[in-house]
Formats: C-alpha cells, structure tokens, sequence
C-alpha cells in the first residue's frame, strides 16, 4: 500500500475573510481549513472526521476545486507519473484535469439539478470533457455506469424528483464515476440518507472501490460509517488535523485527546460496557480567533503549561501514525472496544446488493 | 405486494396506496418516498414546466384570472371587430348620452328578440341641458356579426364587418357616450389596446435592463454589485410621480402618437427594472451556493455553461413570476400617469385617457357612466395579481408534494 501517493497536501489554508461596515472591510479571517497536510495512496479510503464546522468539507471541497484554497498545494499524480499541482492552477487549465478527481455531495435533494433529467446529469460530465465522441457512445457510457450502480435504465429519463434520497445519491455517484476518475471525495455521502438506507450506498461505494480501483476521502460525522469504510482516519479540529492514523489504531488506542473525546461518544450496544462518556468542557472556540498554542488546550482535560504556549506539530509515530500533541507518549487514552458485527448498520450480503439492484431503480 | 407491482400499478386511493407503501418496505426492506405515492411514470417523467403547469392548474383563481385575461386581450387584439365605432369616429348629435337600454318587451309587441328604440332629445328648459328620451316609435334589433362603420382589419383589408350593432339609422351606445359623442365602450376597447399592451412592452424593456443589471450585479459580486445595488436604491427612492412629470415634460408636445407610447413605456421602465433587478440577483446569489453548481463547476463546466444550463433555467420560473407581478404595477402607473395628462393623450385612447375625462366633479355627477373605465383596470390588475400568486405558487414545483 505504502506506494507513492496519489494525493499530495502541503500546507493548505483556506480563510474566508469576514468583512464589515459600509466599505466591505476584511477585519479577520476564519480560517477554515488552517495549514493541513496529509498524503493520500492509491485504492485506500482516507476518513476525515470532526464535529461540526471543524472545516473538513471546506478541505474536501478544497481539494476539488469547488471552492479556491487561499494557500497550499494540491498535488495530484496522474496515471502517467507525472504530478501537478491543481491548487493555484488557473481555472481554464484546471478544466481538462477534473476528470480525475470527482465528488459525491451530501445532500442528494439539492445536488442534483432539478431540471435536468438524470440521463443529462449523468451524461453533463462526459459532454463537458468529450469524452464520447457519438450519441450512441455517449449513451452506451451512461448506461453502462447506471446499471453499475444499481440504476434501472428505462428511468434514466425520469426526473429527479422521481427518485428517493438513496436513489438521488446513486444517481450522484454515477455522474462522480462517469468520467473514471482516480480519487473521489464523497463529502458526508450517506449522512442524509435513512439508516437502512446508509449500509446499501456504503456497500455499493466499497464495491465500485474494488471494481475501479478507486481512492476515497471521506468526510464524515459519523464515526462508526467511517469505522466501516476507512482505511486510515484523520481527526480534524478547528481546521487543523490533530492526529491521523490507520482505522482500527485510532478507534483501539487514540493518541489525541481530541480522538479520545470524540470516540467516547459513539454508541456501542454493549449493556455490559460501562458507559464513560467523556464530556468536553466548553464550547469550539471562534475559528477567527483560535486559542494561542495547541488548538485543543481550553477544553483539554490533560493541557499543562506548554500546550497553552507551544503549537504543537504533528508528528509521525510508528505505524504511520501522526498525532499532533506534547504528550501522546505520556497519557493513556481510551479508544473504543471492538465490535466485530456491525451493531445498528448491518451490512447487507453481496447477494442482497445484487438482488437490491436488480430490484429496485 | 412487490414493488415492481407497486410502482406499475394505478393511481388510486391515497390512504390504500400509503398502505401498500409501508407494506411495499416492509416486504423488500426499501424505504419509498412518501411524495410518489399514486403516481405514475407521466409525474416521473415530467420536466420542470409541465410540473409548473398541473400545479397552476389547481390554483383556481389563477386558472380563471388566465381566462379573464386571455378575453381581454383578444378583444383588445380584435379591437376594431368589437367596437362599434373607430378610434376617430364621434358623433356629435348624440353628446353625453346615456348608455343605451337593451330591451327584450316592446311597448307593443310584447316579447321581441333583443332591440333598443330611437333616441332622441329635448331640452331641458332651466339647464339648457339634452334629456335623452327613448323614441318608442322606432325599434332596431340588436344583431351579432352585422354591419357596421367600415375599418381597416390590422390595416390588411376593409371590412365592415362588427361584433354587435344596430341597424341604421338607430345607435347603440353600451356605456353611453362622452362629450364629442364618442362611444365609451368602443374606447375602452380601444385604449385595452394601449393600456394592456403598455405593460407587456414596459415589462420586457425592464426585463431586458433588469436581467443583464441582476446578473452582473449577483454573479460578479464585489464592488460591481454594491455600485449597481446603490443605483438602484437611489433610483427607488426617487418619488414616482414627480420623476415621472419631469420625464414626460421632455417628450415635446406634438409628438406623434406611437412614439409618445414608446417614450411613456421607456419612463415607466425607468424605475420598473429595479425590482426585476433585485430579484434577478438574489436568484444569482442563492444558486451560487446551490450544491448541484458546484457539482457542475466540480465536473468541469466553465461559467458561461453553468449559467446557461443550470442558472438560467433554474430562475426563469421565479422570472416569469415576477414579471406577471410587474405588468399591473405598469398598468396602473401607465392609467395614473394619462389621468394625471402626463401620458397619452386624446384622440390616443388608454384607459388612464378615458377617466382623465371623468375628472371634474360635475361630470361625474351629471355622466357618471365616465367612470366605467375604472372597472377594466381593476379587473385587469386583480387578475394579473391572482395569476402571479398562483405562479408563484407553482414556480418551485420540486418542494412539497
């Protein structure tokens, strides 16, 4: 797995300036996405959790453009070896590169146009990029993804509106694939969907993974969908990764206490397990105006003299572990038990997808 | 019950059709959404104006406001053809003369198909003013599709050919007449003409100015926006009416007819524009953060493709909203201003022109048929109103069931 990476994240920075008064002014900045570096391998998921405003969609969106980084670089490598860097890249010379590098949006109610049929959102990709050269090529293309993900074809000329919100998300996942990108961001892709609902579009995500040899970011919020999808995980707070580290490490044995306080609050079926939920005092501080030193410092239960001073780096450990703390050697956190069944998300077999499919749209 | 069955089967009863949903997910594990209960391939199938269209429809004011316009403006389309008189045509012997009485029961006969007497005159010894009395001597049937005053139709040929009419020499006058003996009701079937159509063409002159103002002003943002966002606020703040007398005494006085009507419906634009602009802008600003733009900016759309395939579709139901909303504001600012003798005037016909004759007090009271025209412009106005609430209603039909 340790091959070169296929994403590059060197320093980036994404501050939106707030502005006040009469004459527009810029009177502070909040920095969203504040210095962030990680590698990203080829056919791994990497998971990127946080609470809420933590700037992990800002950086996922970042990442593809959607939005203009303010600094930093974005290196991608491309099947041929070579690299570029898509971060400060102007716009007309960044078009032909999208291809590559896709995303699956959150909401599947407002990421889909409304006016257009799915056939023509799923097709608006390869026209934008000409991929196909005919009609009938075009056609054959889209329906080729469609029924890879599960999509009846005779709805392929139905509207949106037709679809359900699990429906919506494969339809989003088809446009994200059709151009056979590399790396795909699914920015909170299943958060809005039912539970039930989660496992199948989880299912069909790792299934496309094997079948395209596809690399995933995953934003999520959800701890035990990204315990389920992610190789490796980073745990952003306040815009900056505080410790990042494969899957199974960071659930077993957090490094951070920022990791520890967030995985306290997963819900594990266990009656036995005593509950120990680690509650963080205080409230996430103004990302315009972040605390002096380590990030984490006023809400940390274990902060000392040094953390309300120093900035701590994050630095890597054995088992490419990386952990952005004075003293991950020195405290023991909890990280959670393991459950090896799914508790509430029950993966459905390879057989019930495929009946899934053949069944519903 | 499967769900392939489910979704093949019929519209029907709603509470049956809920039923069978939660019996469809509870068979195959597979949550439907409540909003495609009862419907079928032509609901799933259906773009966004055919959708905009079913939900119009059930808005019943609005589908009888369309009506009413739609009459109105082919009459006003038909003008000639429903008028019993030309633009031009008076007759001065019967000045300020009472709507005429149709009359089914003859002093004589009895029952008679629809008929009006003669009308003549006296007068009145201590006024000096004309009585009109009905000459029950003479009786002239009230005829549809008769011949009457010989006009041009749309200036292509000479017809005499008239909606309604009595036979000569009787006179049939529906609202009476003013006092150059003009027939009220075919000026105000005239003036439709220039009252209606003032709107539209005020309107889209606005729309034109207003969407490009908008676009610029939302999609570029910054300091372009605040400029354009100040302008339209010191456009607005200027009180109408005096701004509108100040344009209208530019217009030299002897101007020809069509082009005072051109230069009325720049000035009521003056200020109609801003509001298109504001909405046009808004409508920019909110799509921006639409997710489905980043999703077509991700995949690679450059701006002018955005716009074009997801920005303006996306806004031009909210558009046409607006403007059905706009086009009675220009009516009625059309109507104050030809009240007021700063728009059209005589023999140009609108309706604001017709109830300038019914200013003074003492021809209301003695004429109070002058008046009529009032009616049209309310009926216009409210209608146009129903109908843009009723399109504004329909205009998202992607929330709500």
């Amino acid at each position: 797995m340790r091959s070169e990476p296929l994403l590059t994240v060197r320093n980036l920075k994404k501050y939106f300036p707030i502005r006040k008064g009469f004459l527009n002014r810029v009177v502070g900045n909040v920095r969203a996405v504040d210095s962030v570096s990680f590698d990203v391998y080829p056919g791994e998921t990497l998971g990127l959790v946080g609470e809420s405003g933590c700037g992990k969609t800002t950086l996922g969106r970042c990442i593809v453009r959607g939005i203009e980084p303010t600094e930093g670089s974005i290196v991608l490598r491309k099947p041929d070896g070579t690299t570029v860097d898509i971060a400060g890249m102007e716009e007309r010379y960044l078009r032909p590169q999208r291809r590559a590098f896709q995303m699956v949006f959150q909401d599947p109610y407002s990421s889909l146009d409304p006016r257009m049929s799915v056939f023509d959102i799923i097709a608006e990709p390869l026209r934008i990029h000409r991929i196909a050269s005919t009609e009938k090529e075009l056609e054959t293309k889209v329906k080729d993804i469609a029924s890879v993900v599960g999509l009846k074809l005779e709805h392929l000329k139905r509207y949106p509106h037709a679809f359900s919100g699990g429906q919506r998300q494969r339809i989003g996942i088809a446009r994200a694939l059709v151009t056979n990108p590399e790396l795909v961001i699914a920015d909170e892709a299943v958060s809005a969907l039912d539970v039930s609902i989660q496992a199948q579009v989880l299912n069909l995500l790792k299934q496309l993974q094997a079948d395209f040899d596809l690399t995933y970011i995953f934003v999520a919020h959800d701890l035990s969908v990204v315990e389920y999808i992610a190789d490796r995980v980073a745990v952003m707070y306040l815009g900056q990764i505080v410790e990042l580290a494969p899957t199974d490490e960071l659930f077993r044995k957090p490094l951070h206490p920022y990791s520890e306080a967030l995985l306290s609050s997963v819900p594990r079926p266990d009656p036995s397990r005593k509950r120990s939920k680690l509650r963080l005092a205080g409230e996430v501080p103004n990302p315009s105006n972040p605390p002096s030193g380590c990030r984490f410092h006023p809400r940390c239960p274990y902060a000392k003299d040094v953390c309300r001073q120093t900035i701590p780096e994050l630095r890597s450990l054995k088992n490419g572990r990386q952990v952005a703390c004075h003293f991950a050697e020195e405290i023991d956190l909890v990280g959670v038990p393991e459950v090896r069944t799914e508790p509430y998300r029950v993966p459905l077999s390879d057989s019930a997808v495929k009946e899934f499919s053949e069944n519903k749209v | 019950m499967s769900l392939r069955r489910f979704f093949s089967r019929q519209p029907g009863n709603d509470s049956q059709a809920h039923d069978e949903i939660e019996q469809a997910v509870l068979d195959e594990g597979i949550a439907v959404d409540p909003l495609m209960k009862t419907l079928g391939d032509d609901y799933y199938l259906a773009g966004q104006w055919t959708l905009m269209w079913r939900k119009f429809k059930r808005h019943r004011i609005a589908r009888v406001s369309i009506l009413v316009l739609g009459a109105f403006y082919f009459i006003a389309i038909f003008a000639n053809f429903f008028s019993v008189q030309g633009l031009r045509s008076y007759d001065s012997r019967f000045t300020n003369a009472p709507p005429t009485r149709i009359r089914i029961i003859h002093h004589e006969d009895g029952l008679r198909l629809p008929f009006v007497y003669g009308l003549t005159f006296e007068r009145d010894p201590e006024t000096m003013r004309r009585r009109y009395v009905a000459d029950e001597s003479v009786a002239y049937r009230v005829r549809l599709f008769t011949r009457g005053e010989p006009y041009r139709f749309w200036g292509l040929f000479e017809t005499d050919i008239r909606f309604y009419g009595v036979d000569d020499p009787g006179r049939i006058f529906l609202l009476g007449t003013d006092s150059m003996g003009r027939d009220l009701f075919s000026r105000m079937v005239h003036g439709a003409r220039i009252s209606l159509s003032i709107g539209m063409v005020g309107v889209i002159i606005s729309l034109v100015v207003g969407t490009i103002m908008g676009a610029i002003s939302g999609y570029f943002g910054g300091t372009v926006d605040t400029i354009i966002q100040r302008i339209i606020e010191v456009l607005r703040s200027f009180p109408e009416i005096p701004l509108w007398m100040g344009l209208s005494a530019a217009l030299p006085p002897n101007m020809p007819i069509v082009q005072t009507y051109f230069l009325i419906t720049i000035i009521l634009s003056f200020i109609g524009w801003t509001g298109l602009a504001r909405v046009v802008r808004g409508k920019f600003i909110s799509m921006r953060e639409e997710d489905y733009i980043m999703a077509a900016k991700v995949s690679g759309a450059s701006d002018a493709r955005v716009i074009r395939k997801h920005m303006i579709p996306g806004f031009m139901s909210y558009l046409l909203v607006e403007v059905t909303l706009a086009v009675p504001r220009m009516i009625l600012a059309e109507t104050s201003l030809s009240f007021l003798g700063l728009g059209l005037r005589s023999p140009a016909t609108s309706w604001g022109v017709l109830l300038q004759e019914a200013q003074s007090i003492q021809a209301i009271s003695l004429y109070p048929w002058l008046l009529v025209p009032v009616i049209p412009v309310i009926v216009t106005v409210l209608a146009f109103n129903f109908a843009g609430d009723g399109l504004r209603d329909a205009a998202d039909p992607y929330h709500e069931g």
